[in-house]
């Protein structure tokens, strides 16, 4: 359905999606939210949440009425046309170390690189004390503190964890595509590009 | 207009009509100074910590510690705790551990209350009839465990992002969130809602504190409007919630306008609501029951305020009702 706002939701299931996510978030969420119902909305860019049965309830009452909810449940995160196709929600990927206990498409960046990585910038060869694979150029990789907290996402500037460790300390090895820190300074141009 | 009215108004910059009303309230010039005082004090800022995100509390205040804050707990609220003391770098709202949703950083105490009275649980369904920014409806969610249903509410369409923002950074899960008038969600629900939470936009009256503008800011028309206001997203409260199910009306204004008088012209309308007994963490002061003349319905009595110069916290309107 479409709201006056241009905006159009519609139900989706995780089988219909899986395809179009990493591998490593699509194994996980097909493990524990294979029967989930999923909302998907649809604006400048595909934005998507999982609902619990409660919330799909009320969902299909709101849509009945003519309107779209401006967000619900767990957001999953967001598809893009251009490359990466996939930006996943923080929370999601805080969800999913948890659960697994395992760091994987990762960078964990020491106190002094958090700092300006929460101010909009970008990370530094010499602030990254650990890289769990599988992490790609062009990539989104998870970047977490050393209290093991995801405090945002980078897009990978290195082929792998080794090119990484061949980097000289000032090097960027990930830029800011969304930190946390946007959650109470609003966002910036570029910042704008990746998320609602 | 009396002396003592002039004579207050001009100390403390405050417009005359507002010192009438609130001698009308308290009954003694002196209250009223004293009142006028605390609203001169400063707030202290209170962070509660965030149990969706951070089972063990104690976590956060070491970490918090560590960084220089000093906290005290509030004995009511168990994961609250007010800053007494900040470093001066960074301040309570910039931190690592407030960017990444271990706590929620309430401007005061007062706003604590309501989700406690309202005690929602894991089965109920709530809407939150004017939830932005967030502190209330995350504390739901926290309450109900990220469980059952919480339907927030909020118009404004630069408010809604800063609520959707607190709700994603505090892993909130079960909350669908609506751009919508509260006056019309009995267009999409009529008697669905086990729990209802209208925290009424208002004029700010009790938290003077946190924002002085307040003292100058609102006429009397626009006190009208607001009680107008309040009484459209009262009667809408009340429509949307199913039989049995609880409402709680809170502002965080200290004027009867947008509080007893609300409620006293909607209850009259409405036969079918009783006014629950408060089981507040903290005592209240008893409602304004007679105002210029106009004497409340019964059932209002019932009701609770506080004040900052009796409880040290923002001035605030709390009442429970529920439908038979």
């Amino acid at each position: 359905m479409l709201n006056g706002a241009g905006v159009r939701c519609w139900r989706t299931s995780m089988r219909e999606i899986q395809g179009m996510l990493p591998p490593h978030v699509s194994e996980y969420l097909m493990r524990k939210y294979s029967g989930a119902t999923l909302l998907l909305c649809s604006n400048r860019f595909k934005e998507v949440f999982i609902l619990s049965e409660k919330l799909v309830r009320v969902v299909d009452e709101v849509v009945k009425y003519g309107l779209t909810p401006y967000s619900a449940g767990l957001y999953l995160g967001r598809f893009r046309k251009g490359k990466p196709h996939f930006i996943p929600s923080i929370n999601i990927l805080q969800e999913m170390y948890e659960d697994t206990k395992k760091l994987v498409n990762a960078l964990v960046v020491a106190d002094e690189g958090l700092k300006p990585f929460l101010y909009g910038g970008d990370i530094l060869r010499k602030s990254v004390v650990g890289c769990y694979p599988p992490v790609r150029k062009g990539d989104v990789v998870a970047v977490l503190g050393a209290d093991m907290r995801v405090y945002g996402l980078g897009l990978s500037r290195v082929e792998d964890c080794g090119e990484l460790e061949k980097k000289r300390d000032l090097e960027e090895v990930a830029s800011n595509v969304f930190d946390v820190g946007w959650y109470v300074r609003g966002e910036a141009r570029r910042e704008r590009k990746y998320k609602a | 207009m009396s002396r003592d009215v002039r004579e207050l108004a001009e100390k403390y910059g405050y417009r005359p009509y507002m010192i009438s009303r609130y001698l009308e309230i308290l009954g003694d010039v002196k209250e009223v100074e004293e009142m006028l005082r605390a609203f001169e004090k400063e707030l202290k800022p209170v962070v509660r910590c965030n149990t969706l995100r951070l089972p063990d509390c104690r976590r956060l205040t070491e970490r918090l510690e560590k960084l220089g804050f000093t906290l005290s707990s509030i004995e009511w609220c168990n994961e609250a705790y007010e800053v007494i003391k900040e470093p001066e770098k960074p301040s309570v709202g910039s931190t690592h551990e407030h960017l990444v949703g271990l706590y929620y950083l309430h401007r005061g105490k007062a706003s604590l209350i309501p989700p406690i009275i309202l005690k929602p649980t894991r089965e109920d369904e709530v809407v939150d009839l004017a939830a932005a920014p967030g502190g209330k409806t995350t504390h739901m969610a926290q309450i109900m465990r990220n469980e059952g249903l919480i339907v927030a509410l909020e118009p404004s369409k630069e408010r809604i992002k800063i609520l959707r923002n607190n709700l994603e950074r505090l892993g909130v899960k079960n909350t669908v969130l609506l751009r919508l008038d509260g006056r019309k969600i009995t267009n999409i629900f009529k008697k669905v809602f086990t729990k209802a939470l209208l925290d009424a936009p208002c004029t700010g009256e009790g938290i003077i504190m946190i924002d002085p503008t307040r003292k100058t800011k609102t006429s009397l028309e626009d006190l009208i409007r607001y009680h107008e206001k309040q009484k459209e997203l009262l009667r809408s409260a009340l429509g949307s919630l199913k039989s049995g199910g609880r409402l709680l009306y809170t502002t965080c204004s200290i004027a009867p306008e947008e509080n007893e008088l609300v409620l006293n012209e909607v209850l009259k309308e409405r036969e079918d609501v009783r006014v629950v007994s408060l089981e507040t963490p903290v005592r209240l002061a008893p409602p304004v029951t007679e105002y210029y003349g106009i004497r409340v319905d019964d059932r209002v009595r019932l009701c609770g305020r506080t004040y900052p110069h009796t409880h040290g916290m923002e001035g605030f309107f709390i009442c429970l009702m529920e439908l038979e």
